[in-house]
Formats: C-alpha cells, sequence, structure tokens
C-alpha cells in the first residue's frame, strides 16, 4: 500500500503539469480527502516535504510550488558505476569517488569477488572481469541481516519466557 | 596521540566547482551539444568526472587506443557504457541501439581521452548528438582544443569549454585539513604547491609523506625545514 506521502508527492507531480502553483484544496480534491480528518495526513507530507524542500510557498497560505528533487542514488548503485568506469578499483577509490567507508567498501568488493565479478590483485586493487551491465544485488548482507533479525526475535522471545516463568516462581515463592 | 591517517576523501576545488558550473549550465540547453574538458594530466579531470557521472547516473566511456582501426569496438564498448547488455555485431545496428537506449533514457555522456581517436571519430560523436539531443562531454589534454576546432560544425556545437587549471594553494590546505587533518601552514602548502607543479598526485604523495612524519615523530606540526626534507625525499627523489 502505498503511504500518503508517496500519494501527496505523485499529486503534486502530476497537478503541477498543468499549472505552475497547487492549492492544499485542488490537493485534497485530487487525492479524494474530503473531512479535515482525512486532510490531516497529508498536511503532515505537506508539511515534511516542505522541510526536504521538495515544495515551496508560492506566498500565499496553502499554495504551493512545487519542485522536483532528484533522488540520491543507492551507495553501491554509486560504488558499481565507479567500477565500471574506472574497471579497477581499489577501497580508497571508492570510499573517495562514492564517500562509502571502508568497512562497505570491503565487504561490498568481497561480496564481488565471491561471484567472480572482480578479481584482487596485487596492492588491494580489484580489477572487473566481466561487464555484467546490471548491478549486482547483495544478497549475502540481506540473508545475513534477516538471520540476526531471526535470531533476536527468538532471544527476546527466550528472555520473555525465561521472565514470565521467574515471575511464576516469585509469585509461588510469595504463596509460601 | 591519536595516529594520523590519510583518509580519501574527495575535495570540491575550485576546479571541480567550475565543473558542476558548467555542467549546470549545459542543462540550461534544450538541443543537443558538446562540452570539453581539457588540461594537463594529473590535475583531476577524469576523477572529477568519474565521480560526477557516478552521483548523476551518466555514461562514461575511456577511449582505449586498439579502437582506432575499429569503430565497431568502440561501439560495443559505448553500447555497454550505456548499459546495453547484449551489444549489436553491427556498426549499424549498434550506432542504432546507443541511439534508442539515449532517447528513451536520457543522461549526459562523458568521452575520455577523445584524442587517441583519428579525425574522423569525433563525425561519429557529431551525430550521436544530433540525433539523440545529448549533451557529450569530450575529455583530454590540450591537443583537445585543435581536435575539436579542425572541423567548424563541431566547434559550433561546442557550448561550454573548461580548461582544468593547476591545483591552488588553498586546494593542498584543504585537501591536508580535510584528508588527515592536518593544519599546514601557508608556507608549508606553499613549497609544496611549487613541487607539485599542479599535479594533485604528486601533492598527495607530498602529504602522505608529511603523514608518516607526524607519526613517527608524534607531531602534528609540520615545520617548512621538515616540509623541505620530505618534498626533497618524496617529490624530487634525491
Amino acid at each position: 500500500m502505498e503511504t500518503m506521502a508517496g500519494r501527496t508527492r505523485a499529486a503534486m507531480a502530476a497537478l503541477s503539469q498543468e499549472s505552475e502553483t497547487v492549492t492544499a484544496q485542488a490537493l485534497a480534491g485530487y487525492l479524494g480527502l474530503k473531512t479535515h480528518e482525512e486532510r490531516s495526513p497529508m498536511y503532515v507530507a505537506l508539511s515534511d516535504m516542505k522541510s526536504r524542500g521538495e515544495i515551496q510557498d508560492a506566498g500565499v497560505r496553502g499554495v504551493y510550488r512545487f519542485i522536483a528533487l532528484k533522488k540520491k542514488p543507492f551507495l553501491r548503485t554509486v560504488m558499481w558505476r565507479i567500477l565500471r568506469a574506472r574497471k579497477s578499483v581499489t577501497v580508497d577509490d571508492l570510499m573517495e569517488l562514492a564517500g562509502a567507508s571502508q568497512f562497505y567498501a570491503r565487504e561490498w568488493l568481497g561480496m564481488l569477488v565471491k561471484r567472480e565479478i572482480v578479481k584482487k590483485m596485487k596492492g588491494g586493487r580489484y580489477r572487473l572481469l566481466e561487464d555484467v551491465v546490471e548491478e549486482p544485488v547483495n544478497t549475502d548482507r540481506s540473508e545475513r541481516l534477516k538471520a540476526w533479525r531471526k535470531n533476536k526475535k527468538t532471544t527476546l522471545a527466550a528472555l520473555d519466557r525465561a521472565s514470565d516463568a521467574i515471575d511464576v516462581a516469585r509469585a509461588a515463592l510469595k504463596n509460601c | 596521540m591519536e595516529k594520523i591517517t590519510l583518509t580519501p576523501v574527495f575535495v570540491k576545488t575550485k576546479n571541480v566547482r567550475n565543473f558542476q558550473v558548467m555542467m549546470d549550465a549545459l542543462d540550461l540547453n534544450d538541443e543537443g551539444c558538446f562540452g570539453m574538458v581539457f588540461g594537463q594530466a594529473g590535475r583531476g579531470k577524469s576523477r572529477t568526472c568519474q565521480w560526477y557521472a557516478a552521483h548523476n547516473d551518466c555514461v562514461y566511456l575511456e577511449i582505449m587506443t586498439v579502437w582506432k582501426t575499429s569503430d565497431l569496438d568502440f561501439l560495443k564498448a559505448f553500447c555497454r557504457a550505456a548499459g546495453i547488455v547484449s551489444p549489436p555485431k553491427r556498426k549499424g545496428a549498434a550506432f542504432s541501439a546507443i541511439v534508442d537506449k539515449l532517447i528513451k533514457d536520457p543522461k549526459p555522456v562523458f568521452i575520455d581521452e577523445v584524442e587517441k581517436m583519428k579525425a574522423g571519430f569525433i563525425d561519429i560523436l557529431k551525430d550521436f548528438v544530433g540525433v539523440t539531443g545529448q549533451k557529450f562531454i569530450l575529455l583530454g589534454e590540450e591537443e583537445l582544443v585543435a581536435y575539436m576546432q579542425r572541423d567548424r560544425r563541431i566547434w559550433s556545437r561546442t557550448f561550454q569549454q573548461l580548461e582544468y587549471q593547476p591545483i591552488e594553494i588553498a586546494d593542498i590546505l584543504l585537501y591536508a585539513k580535510e584528508a588527515t587533518g592536518l593544519k599546514l601552514s601557508i608556507d608549508v602548502a606553499s613549497l609544496v604547491h611549487q613541487a607539485c607543479n599542479g599535479d594533485w598526485r604528486l601533492a598527495k604523495r607530498a602529504l602522505l609523506g608529511f603523514v608518516h612524519y607526524a607519526n613517527t615523530n608524534e607531531t602534528i606540526t609540520i615545520t617548512v625545514k621538515v616540509a623541505k626534507m620530505i618534498i626533497k625525499e618524496s617529490l624530487i627523489g634525491k
């Protein structure tokens, strides 16, 4: 299900193509929001968009000007583009040009080595073996995160059970 | 004392800022055009373009000398750089594939070391500019200017030119502060500036020497005497 922020942004983009400024009234009409209660999340979304610089006040209250912001690419996408452009990179190159941390750059390159997309050379240089064009997705990382979350959930459940057992034992001791 | 390291950071020098202004100016054009970035080696042209292309979803392609005799090899490499997974094996088809891709997904194109190619090569790029209406930014050394000026039709389509200037003392100071945390004095920075002759790589080498010295001697002050010694050892090689 799309969020109110997403719907508001899409509506703003659509309406701003028809006229330079967009009123909150027109926006609510476009989104089919009738009551004040229904419109309330839209006002919150508008306020957030204003603080992010996506919209500007047009000088009159409730009238906005939409500024389409460029979506910032993911760090891994930037690193992939740099690797494709340079054909061989070091961790330092990725840190400098992509702004990645040393840990993340190393981990990402390690994933590419594992998949035989790059080869580690002498002097910490990684050479692109095969330009697969499409950006490889780091599933290792997401699987590890998934496993970590699952582990956390099980541990928390075990802790809850232990805590309940302690409460029962305490109550039993009090009654003795 | 905490160990000083040379953290790789991309510093927005005067050249980089001028480059961004040039890209913004090119964006104002609705029709296809050329941009030109030239200057001596080691001033950071390619690095700036790679940085910009990676953050702004542009096509970046560095010319290889072996393509000099084969336009098809160039077109195939261009296809891959533009994101075409399996490039066509014929010239015409490869050209059309790139045109289709750039029309469908418009983005600026950076071509590095253009002067490596034979003179007629620029006509292929001119055709791309005309058909796709995209911005083609060509990078090279000083010869690039003459290469572009040879053809009037190319030169008239070159809307923006930027010469990469030698690095300045302010750039060295800024880089030293951001990458190492060392606050160099103007005298030390000007010594590095003189010795590196506008080349970033040499300036980085000198800074690395300063970092080694600072860590070995547990100090954060680089005096003029020390700087002279390090520059002599690392840059002049005596």
